[in-house]
């Protein structure tokens, strides 16, 4: 546990590296909803020329 | 060469290419971060005038040099849309923008949780480097506003173009603002004459999240230009059979 | 074909006279600049320190809204009515003539201000050797804003809400300019030495200068296609 302290400064630096995974790992997921969601879109966009034509 | 650099500009050729790319990036992203950050957090010694609290580095210094590479990319990408008219470009420009946003509030954030317990304040108005670096983020927003303002692509790109242009003029002003001013923010540590002023114990791990970051970005950065390559070719053809593929997933 | 010394000044004339037949294009900024400054002291109290204070940075960012409001309007009535068509296909390179409309600007929006910010800075306690150097780092910043506008302005002409985004484009670009004047005044009133402010307010108008009417005509094309 002392390890995690971090002198006194644990707050400081685990905050910073939480924030730091947080900003990451919301990077990546928005990164994959917009590609599924573009994905999806030309896809309903196509079928919906299909049944037009 | 000049074969392989006409084929990456043609958006199939990159798409198919990039996809290869996206893993091995991740990979050698995560498996450097994971050695920077367990180095850096437990087998670094702690630094003699800040304790501990130096560990912030090894996020802040990643997060903060992305933040400016990453204008650099958009600026460069722009500069060759503009030129040769090349729509792969815009395309990276577009991409690239979040991904500088969100360093750069990181860069901002991680800067203020080291500067309290450092200098005693979240926030200090008058430091050069600290301003410029808010600048850069305004300069993002202000990208991303205008793009969003344009309805027509192509307007949309050239404008956002410009303006990225303009901007990059705050690059280098926050890079040498801690050697043209007072600053409270330290001067260059890795970049400077006489090589780098840290021990080794504590570079290595330094050098490690800085690639490896460097990695993760560029990872992030090729799957959002196919996101956005997707959209803006969402009328062609290889587009049609991709999507309608049953193997396209994610 | 004319020169390029009678193209530029046609324009400035023609702004110019365009200005002269719409006076609230001058006096709104001006009454926006005073009371935006007046605003300050009604709201922090009359206390003659704190205006004392206050005064250089207050009058700055008075300045600078009067300036992103007055922006709006440079390449606006010009879109509307289709002459910014004719300025683009013109003979005359786009670059003089946005350089020129600029000038105008400047002449219709930023030297006024400069005019009556001693006016306003009395009301602020400033004393009379400071109020110079207002009026010299106001006259630096003013072009510089009115250069940095013009890029802005170029880009957002015609855009929905393009007022907002214009002040947030231009912003970023326009605080070194707010805080190297407003600071350099601030020396000046604690009798501080103020030439290195001075030098960088010339030094970024400089660079404006030179860039700033290339930029602005790239952006003029690419808005009005």
């Amino acid at each position: 546990m002392e390890l995690f302290a971090m002198g006194e400064y644990g707050a400081y630096v685990w905050s910073s590296f939480g924030l730091t995974l947080i900003v990451l790992i919301v990077c990546v997921v928005q990164a994959r909803r917009r590609h599924r969601k573009t994905i999806s879109d030309i896809r309903l966009r196509l079928r919906a020329m299909e049944t037009i034509e | 060469m000049w074969n392989f650099i006409h084929k990456l500009a043609s958006p199939p050729h990159f798409y198919k290419l990039s996809a290869k790319m996206v893993p091995w990036f991740t990979i050698a992203g995560v498996l450097l971060v994971l050695y920077g950050s367990i180095a850096g957090l437990f087998l670094a010694p702690p630094d003699y005038q800040q304790g501990d609290a130096f560990r912030i580095i090894y996020v802040h210094v990643p997060a903060a040099y992305l933040s400016m590479m990453t204008y650099v990319i958009m600026a460069i990408s722009a500069g060759i849309g503009l030129i040769w008219r090349m729509k792969l470009a815009h395309a990276v420009a577009a991409a690239a923008a979040p991904l500088g946003a969100w360093f750069t509030f990181l860069a901002l954030i991680t800067g203020s949780i080291w500067g309290r317990p450092m200098w005693g304040t979240w926030w200090e108005w008058g430091d050069p480097r600290l301003t410029s670096e808010l600048i850069m983020l305004f300069l993002y927003f202000g990208y991303m506003a205008l793009r969003n303002a344009i309805d027509d692509t192509v307007k949309a790109d050239r404008a956002s173009a410009v303006l990225v242009l303009v901007g990059a003029v705050n690059v280098p002003i926050i890079h040498f603002s801690v050697e043209w001013w007072s600053s409270l923010h330290q001067g260059p540590t890795l970049v400077r004459e006489g090589g780098p002023a840290i021990q080794t114990a504590m570079l290595y791990p330094l050098l490690a999240m800085i690639f490896g970051f460097t990695f993760l970005f560029a990872a992030l950065l090729l799957s959002r230009v196919r996101t956005e390559v997707l959209f803006r070719e969402r009328r062609a053809h290889w587009v049609r059979d991709l999507v309608l593929s049953a193997e396209e997933a994610a | 074909m004319p020169g390029l010394g009678q193209g530029l000044t046609a324009i400035i004339k023609r702004d110019l006279l365009l200005a002269w037949k719409r006076p609230g294009d001058v006096l709104n900024p001006l009454f926006f600049f005073a009371m935006v400054s007046a605003l300050f002291p009604l709201a922090t109290g009359p206390s003659p320190e704190q205006l004392a204070l206050n005064g250089p940075g207050v009058l700055w960012v008075a300045a600078l809204l009067a300036t992103l409001l007055s922006l709006n309007s440079l390449f606006l009535s010009d879109h509307e009515d289709g002459s910014l068509d004719h300025l683009i296909l013109s003979a005359q390179p786009l670059t003089l003539l946005a350089f020129g409309k600029t000038v105008a600007h400047w002449l219709v929006a930023g030297l006024p201000l400069v005019l009556v910010s001693p006016l306003v800075a009395l009301t602020f306690q400033m004393p009379g050797r400071t109020v110079g150097v207002m009026m010299l780092t106001l006259t630096l910043g003013t072009i510089s804003l009115s250069l940095i506008g013009s890029i802005g302005a170029a880009l957002t002409v015609g855009l929905h809400r393009g007022t907002a985004l214009l002040s947030l484009l231009i912003l970023p670009l326009a605080m070194p300019v707010l805080i190297f004047g407003a600071r350099t005044v601030a020396l000046a009133a604690a009798d501080d030495a103020v030439a290195a402010g001075v030098y960088f307010l010339a030094a970024y108008c400089m660079l404006a200068l030179t860039l700033a009417p290339f930029a602005t005509a790239a952006a003029l094309k690419i808005s009005n296609e």
